[in-house]
């Protein structure tokens, strides 16, 4: 699917700037980062919605279909990667397999670059545009 | 079943709701990821001692707050598995309300007959509106149920609400309850004769009409043969209740001479001309012999008398002659194309 897509689907959502961000996708970039720090590489679903509710105030957890809908729109976009993790692991846990993300060099300068346009002056186009 | 797991059952039912007719590996992977948010979410739950009342809430409220999510994700799957994005042409609704505005229809007239059925017999209490009242109601379950079953049995539930509709066809003068009736009947059958045609009895909703590839359509005028025979059918039952004969008459004969018409093209393979022609002269071709017989056994009920009897009849006799007209300009023009040059 293409970025152009994507953002015709809602008629209600503004067209977007290539390269800007959405809250939760700021939002989802920022807690991998900051999983990575902990030296948590891969992630899953519920542990990057854990991971956002942390990051703020009295946060709820991410609706399911707005989490996974972002996480897929920032695959494409190239600025996540996935994969599924190896089934074994899975049944020796006891658990349904996860999904694994990360968050790729493109995702990096992405979020560099929307920090930087948030650094700019008020009368700079903001780099958030629309809601999730 | 504890709540957090009763929540994880409605999260994947509803994750299999909007997940239906898309590709595999999409729906796949959303439902595995929910299966895998929801276990982890629980397990987490009871790491943390939170009550399992508050984790299934959270999941339920993560559900619900998702929603125009999901559906809008479910659009955008969609519409990748087609390739094009209709959204911006308004094609998916479009399309949706194209293929299934006469099962919109079905289900309403299905409540209509069920709350009708009901009806009768507290408004006049004899036992002939207790039955009636009773085949009332019959006939809408059993449309609402073809609905339902349509969706897995595509063809069983598509006779299940022709049968439905046959309901509406006494009820000829309020005019606008046979129409309704017609207006589910015909699109029902002809949808029975695509589903034939595509050899299967399972295909709708089994995968969603947009990404399945479209069947072998019935060849030409085959298609329509299910629906003139709906049609007929609707016009003897509907002949029978009323149990008059002028109307059942009128009734019957125009779809049965719509049926000869149908059948006399079908060995043809005809001009347009030649069909149009067929069609005038099997109309008069049927109602002719039905006219005489009536007069046979003593009804004229069918003599209008006065204008409006010379009108009639001088309308039959110009219908007659223009589409023996048109049969044979069809037949000339054939004849000529078939000519080497």
């Amino acid at each position: 699917m293409t970025y152009g897509k994507i953002s015709s689907h809602n008629a209600r959502m503004p067209r977007r700037k290539p390269g800007s961000l959405l809250p939760l996708e700021v939002d989802v970039l920022e807690a991998g980062l900051s999983l990575r720090r902990q030296h948590v590489h891969e992630f899953h679903g519920f542990e990057l919605a854990k991971q956002i509710a942390a990051g703020g105030t009295a946060r709820k957890l991410t609706a399911h279909g707005t989490l996974y809908k972002a996480l897929g729109r920032l695959e494409d976009r190239g600025l996540l990667s996935s994969t599924w993790e190896d089934p074994d692991i899975a049944v020796e846990e006891g658990r349904p397999r996860r999904r694994l993300y990360e968050v790729t060099g493109a995702g990096e300068r992405a979020l560099a670059d929307w920090r930087q346009q948030q650094r700019k002056p008020a009368s700079g186009t903001p780099g958030l545009e629309g809601a999730p | 079943m504890s709540a957090p797991l009763r929540a994880e059952a409605i999260v994947l039912r509803w994750a299999r709701a909007y997940t239906r007719g898309l590709p595999d590996e999409a729906a796949e992977r959303r439902l595995g990821e929910l299966a895998s948010d929801c276990h982890e979410q629980r397990h987490w739950g009871r790491e943390v001692g939170a009550s399992p009342v508050a984790v299934a809430t959270s999941m339920v409220a993560r559900t619900l707050a998702g929603l125009p999510a999901d559906l809008l994700w479910r659009s955008s799957q969609l519409a990748t598995a087609r390739d094009r994005s209709p959204v911006t042409e308004g094609r998916p609704m479009g399309r949706w309300i194209k293929d299934n505005w006469w099962i919109a229809l079905a289900g309403l007239v299905g409540v209509f007959l069920v709350v009708f059925g009901i009806g009768l017999p507290l408004e006049d209490r004899t036992l002939g509106s207790w039955i009636g009242g009773g085949v009332h109601v019959a006939l809408g379950l059993t449309m609402l149920a073809g609905i339902g079953v349509r969706r897995t049995r595509r063809k069983r539930g598509d006779v299940m609400i022709a049968v439905g509709t046959m309901a509406m066809m006494p009820w000829l003068w309020t005019i606008v309850l046979p129409v309704l009736g017609l207006l589910v009947l015909v699109p029902a059958l002809i949808d029975l004769s695509d589903a034939s045609a595509a050899g299967g009895d399972t295909e709708a909703g089994a995968v969603d009409d947009r990404t399945r590839p479209t069947p072998p359509a019935p060849s030409g005028p085959d298609r329509l043969l299910p629906a003139i025979v709906g049609l007929l059918t609707a016009a003897v039952v509907a002949a029978a209740v009323i149990a008059q004969p002028t109307p059942a008459v009128v009734l019957v004969a125009a779809p049965l001479s719509l049926l000869v018409a149908h059948l006399l093209m079908r060995r043809l393979n005809a001009s347009a001309t030649t069909r149009v022609g067929a069609t005038l002269v099997a109309t008069n071709f049927v109602y002719g012999p039905v006219l005489m017989l009536a007069g046979l056994i003593g009804q004229d009920s069918l003599d209008l008398g006065g204008t409006w009897g010379t009108v009639v009849n001088y309308l039959v006799g110009v219908i007659g002659v223009a589409g023996l007209g048109l049969l044979v300009a069809g037949f000339i023009a054939s004849r000529r194309q078939a000519r080497p040059a």
